[in-house]
């Protein structure tokens, strides 16, 4: 499990954030949602995530500008960001590590995989990741 | 595993069994129920609640992706279709999503040519689409 620990997932496609956040929060984590560039910069600065997942190609400003001032900020430079990616730029993995992302993960997501990437980020042991998913 | 009367939904066995010509009208590469069950950790309500949630929105993304070709705005139609694009491989849906990744590399390309027919393509996918996601929800 991973209690306490929050993660801000930064998305526009509001199905997947729904996907993710029920996901996740069964593996007790919190959940904060935001949809667009300011409102992922804002609820950063405000709820102090333990990590942030990051749609890179979000409206009002693009999640890589978003990444280079969550990493260009003393109050979250430290918060580990894993960026989702469906970018058809063969080069967006790099560019995205050159800023400061921590761990890059291609759209279509596979929750398995991301739900390893927070463990990784957040220090935890995988065990405790794969076996927080129990009911009750 | 075999499929009930009127399930339109594809299985992993339903794939390799059908290695023969596939039938134009058979909307088979549509949805994979049990791959979208495993990817929510088996949760049928969450399942029901994200189709729910993408046939709410997935008017405007064609809206948006309609005013880009209208007005030629190649940026606006990269980005519009681009938001399809993830939201609908959420369901795994080939074929719409191809559709919008066509008109997505339009638009980042800069060239609109056929761009009507790519949205009509588009179109006609999310139509074969939207009943298989109601009888999620």
């Amino acid at each position: 499990m991973a209690p306490g620990l929050t993660v801000l997932l930064a998305d526009d496609d509001k199905v997947q954030t729904l996907m993710l956040s029920s996901r996740l929060r069964a593996k007790g984590y919190r959940v904060e949602a935001a949809y667009d560039a300011t409102q992922t910069f804002t609820s950063a600065m405000r709820a102090k995530p333990d990590a942030i997942v990051l749609d890179i190609q979000m409206p009002g400003g693009t999640g890589m500008l978003v990444l280079e001032r969550l990493k260009a900020s003393t109050k979250t430079s430290h918060i580990p960001v894993i960026v989702l990616s469906g970018s058809t730029d063969p080069l967006a993995d790099v560019a995205v590590r050159k800023l400061g992302a921590d761990v890059f993960l291609a759209k279509p997501v596979d929750v398995d995989e991301l739900l390893g990437a927070l463990a990784r980020v957040l220090g935890q042991s995988p065990e405790a990741a794969s076996q927080s998913n129990a009911p009750g | 595993m075999p499929q009930e009367p009127g399930d339109h939904f594809a299985t992993e066995s339903a794939a390799t069994a059908d290695d023969e010509a596939p039938s134009p009208e058979a909307p088979h590469d549509v949805v994979g129920k049990d791959a979208l069950l495993a990817g929510v950790g088996g949760d049928a309500e969450l399942l029901g609640e994200m189709a729910a949630l993408f046939l709410d929105e997935c008017p405007r993304h064609v809206s948006g992706i309609r005013q880009a070709v209208d007005s030629h705005d190649a940026r606006s139609l990269e980005s519009a279709a681009h938001a399809l694009r993830g939201s609908v491989s959420n369901f795994t849906a080939g074929r719409a999503s191809q559709a919008a990744l066509s008109l997505e590399l339009m638009g980042r390309d800069g060239d609109l040519t056929g761009s009507e027919q790519a949205l009509a393509a588009l179109e006609e996918e999310l139509e074969r689409l939207k009943p298989v996601l109601e009888e999620l929800k």
